[in-house]
């Protein structure tokens, strides 16, 4: 059996993947994910926020 | 303190809270990136940037994806967290910040309920994921164990060690820049 930590990290990957296929399928039940996205980057402080956790990502995982 | 706070972005405090969590364990890096985020939150919040707002810029497919492929293989033919993966990271901060510092257009879009139920959806996902990854650091340092309680970096790393690996990864990554980005969206 893979660690509990591994199953929780399949878990919400297998959760957003289905989230995900939903809001293609059935976007009266929940929006599309790029909706969701136009709707938060309006915002300019949030692109900001969301532009530095992505850019940190990219540095934790190619520099370290 | 209520017309202190007024306008805050919720953003804000969990970009505080992560950089004190960096700085609690001593992880230096993190600590500085995520507290440069804050000060550019608290900036752009407060405008004390007065430099001109550009309108929204825009790439076409073609560069985007010889920017992708020339990064990926960067990261192909260097060594992981060599001097050249480093330049290109920095290299690629300013021109990011770049693609989302232009002035808002519109109105905000109101909120229905259906997109509250999706955001609520995917905030859950994110934060069982965060917390998931927390708990497994803490228990991977209480227990000095990191194989019975890997984080995601502990993971991915034999992926990253190898070329293909790190290629294949930035490619990813980089593509989920261009969503989040929104540079291929129809509008």
């Amino acid at each position: 059996m893979p660690p509990i930590p591994v199953i929780e990290y399949l878990a919400v990957i297998l959760a957003g993947f289905a989230a995900w296929l939903l809001g293609r399928l059935r976007p009266d039940l929940i929006s599309p994910f790029g909706d969701l996205i136009a709707r938060i980057m309006h915002n300019r402080n949030t692109r900001i926020a969301v532009i530095v956790v992505w850019w940190w990502l990219g540095w934790h995982f190619f520099t370290v | 303190m209520r017309q202190l706070l007024r306008g805050i972005n919720p953003w804000l405090p969990v970009f505080a809270f992560v950089t004190m969590f960096h700085i609690m364990r001593g992880s230096t890096g993190d600590a500085i990136i995520f507290g440069v985020g804050t000060a550019l939150l608290i900036a752009d919040w407060k405008k004390l940037l007065k430099w001109h707002m550009p309108e929204r810029p825009k790439f076409g497919k073609a560069s985007v994806v010889i920017a992708i492929l020339l990064s990926s293989s960067i990261l192909f033919f260097s060594e992981r967290g060599g001097w050249q993966d480093i330049v290109l990271l920095l290299a690629l901060a300013p021109i990011a910040l770049t693609m989302v510092y232009y002035r808002d257009h519109g109105p905000k879009p109101s909120s229905t309920r259906l997109m509250a139920r999706t955001k609520w959806i995917w905030l859950s996902l994110a934060l069982v994921m965060a917390v998931s990854e927390l708990f497994a650091y803490i228990w991977a340092s209480v227990f000095k164990d990191d194989q019975s309680y890997p984080t995601i970096s502990i993971i991915v790393n034999p992926v990253l060690e190898s070329p293909y690996g790190r290629g294949i990864f930035l490619i990813l990554w980089m593509l989920i820049g261009v969503g989040i980005l929104q540079l291929w969206r129809k509008r």
